[in-house]
């Protein structure tokens, strides 16, 4: 085989695709179940001239990321539920002031502290309404470790391209598991650097957007002298009152990425066209699901599989497409059924059955297949 | 599963007799030497030595592997008496358990195929080395299953130990291997 061919946890495999992605700075406060991307970083990142920092806490981690974000360096911080919820007040800056950075959630199940070393999904609406206001999210939630790698990788090129913080998700199975991951070569994969400015130092407007909706900010330390902050701003960066700008801000924030939907939505599909029913999942319970596919066909059954690695945004014209002409959808999940409300928003709800399991356990297919010869009774 | 190209191992003891280290080493050797498709996990709780340590390794030749943890073990490798006890239960008739015969007992007439080997008193008397009782188990198991050769668990292995210690380490696999092969 390759000596390029490495058997590596999630977690590892996140660290390895962000510094191929061209991170050089992390900042974070170790938690189970993501302690290994801590480690893996504050081992990796001085060899590739960067930095790692292990802060006082979550929210001190996710300030440090933001700042170092804005002195141009590319940024990372992982945490888990607990310190997820500390870091949600600065994500709302950095999606505010438009700083590109990843942060990284590997799922417990919570709420508090809950069960530390146990799968669950029981942050989906978290990672979309975790910090408060209207704002835009992206989160990529992969399945396999491989995907880990390869979706970390475009994870980071998002967050350049737009300028937001965007989500990374695991949960504690996919973040310790170990798989195998086929590490490309630098030339073989596509990295997105942010724009740097192109005008003079002395007419820069930093928050005037470009035609895309993306402002392009110079780093901090160029010479490019600007005001940054949380409150609603003008285009120099400084804070404003003016309604129409406020209302300007806001809209242009959750346009820059509504406009983007199309590329950045990420779906698979798994034995989908001639399918009569489906089931939507995510992260570690997609490729389960993947699996009672298989035992439902081989009994006839055609059901086939949607698996949104771009969670959030939720694609609701291209979702609602897909489901067009199925019967009925179930969607797996370790939590309640948060992403289900979604479902129903665009689908009939007597058609939209959750298949939810909330003991920290994973599901396994046998149970999937059970729940749907239930549902379909 | 709906198709039988996986193999399903459960290794399971005691935090401490490197069984989780024994695992990986397993997974780098089918996975990254022999190509085949392979998933490792380990419980992860407030493990610490003296405790239950248990770890999964699933195989498969050609399939994508999907459910990551083992169901009912088509191979237990068994290195606590709590180990049988607590999977008898779960195992097929054909599951194969390969345990050390000092710390385990197994009662008669069970319709398992049964591989017990003194792991750790082999590392500790012949070979000197009381902690190498996994790569000991290792050995053997390659011998027993036949779903990986002993020189990739070689290869893998070595990749993780200090040079000064890989004659040991291969003998140890070695004398595991040749004693399996014997029960075979």
């Amino acid at each position: 085989m390759s000596k390029n061919v490495r058997l590596m946890q999630g977690n590892e495999a996140l660290v390895e695709a962000a510094i191929m992605a061209g991170v050089r700075f992390f900042a974070g406060y170790p938690i189970t179940p993501s302690s290994e991307i801590a480690e893996g970083f504050s081992k990796k990142l001085p060899r590739v001239g960067g930095k790692f920092i292990q802060m006082e806490d979550e929210i001190a981690s996710m300030a440090a990321t933001i700042g170092a974000s804005i002195a141009g360096v590319k940024s990372v911080t992982a945490t888990s539920g607990p310190g997820f919820s500390l870091k949600q007040e600065n994500l709302g800056f950095g999606i505010m002031a438009e700083v590109p950075c990843l942060v990284v959630n590997v799922q417990r199940m919570g709420p508090s502290t809950g069960r530390p070393t146990k799968p669950s999904q029981g942050d989906i609406m978290q990672t979309r309404w975790g910090t408060h206001g209207d704002h835009p999210i992206v989160v990529l939630y992969p399945t396999t470790v491989p995907e880990v790698f390869k979706y970390t990788i475009e994870a980071i090129n998002i967050s350049e391209r737009l300028r937001t913080p965007v989500i990374f998700l695991m949960d504690e199975t996919l973040g310790h598991m170990r798989e195998k991951v086929l590490l490309p070569e630098p030339d073989e994969i596509k990295v997105v650097n942010r724009k740097f400015p192109k005008v003079g130092k002395e007419d820069y407007l930093p928050y005037k957007p470009a035609d895309d909706d993306v402002p392009v900010i110079a780093p901090f330390g160029k010479g490019y002298r600007y005001h940054i902050t949380g409150l609603h701003h003008n285009y120099k960066g400084y804070p404003t009152t003016q309604p129409e700008e406020v209302e300007e801000l806001t809209k242009r924030l959750l346009r820059k990425v509504e406009r983007v939907l199309d590329d950045i939505f990420i779906l698979n599909t798994y034995m989908y066209d001639d399918a009569e029913y489906v089931l939507y999942a995510y992260g570690i319970t997609a490729r389960i699901a993947k699996e009672a596919v298989n035992i439902l066909r081989e009994e006839g059954l055609k059901i086939g599989l949607l698996n949104p690695i771009t969670i959030w945004p939720f694609h609701e014209d291209k979702i609602e497409g897909l489901l067009g002409g199925k019967k009925k959808v179930f969607v797996v999940e370790l939590n309640s059924g948060q992403m289900k409300g979604e479902i129903e928003r665009i689908y009939p709800r007597k058609d939209v059955i959750g298949i939810n399991k909330l003991n920290a356990e994973l599901i396994n297919p046998y149970e999937i297949a059970d729940h749907v010869r239930e549902g379909l009774r | 599963m709906s198709n039988r190209d996986r193999i399903e191992v459960l290794f399971w003891g005691i935090g401490g007799q490197g069984l989780v280290l024994a695992s990986i080493i397993l997974a780098e050797a089918v996975g990254v030497y022999e190509g085949k498709n392979v998933v490792q996990s380990q419980a992860y709780t407030a493990i610490v030595r003296g405790g239950t340590s248990k770890a999964n390794v699933i195989v498969s030749e050609e399939k994508e592997i999907l459910f990551p943890q083992v169901l009912s073990p088509d191979i237990l490798v068994a290195f606590s008496q709590e180990a049988y006890n607590a999977n008898k239960g779960k195992l097929k008739p054909d599951t194969k358990i390969i345990y050390d015969s000092d710390m385990v007992k197994i009662e008669d007439n069970v319709p398992f195929k049964l591989y017990g080997i003194p792991f750790f008193k082999i590392a500790r008397e012949e070979l000197g080395i009381p902690f190498a009782g996994n790569v000991v188990a290792l050995g053997a198991f390659s011998a027993v299953t036949g779903i990986v050769k002993l020189s990739s668990l070689e290869r893998a292995l070595l990749s993780k130990v200090r040079e000064e210690y890989h004659e040991i380490n291969r003998k140890a696999l070695e004398r595991g291997f040749e004693l399996a092969e014997k029960l075979n």
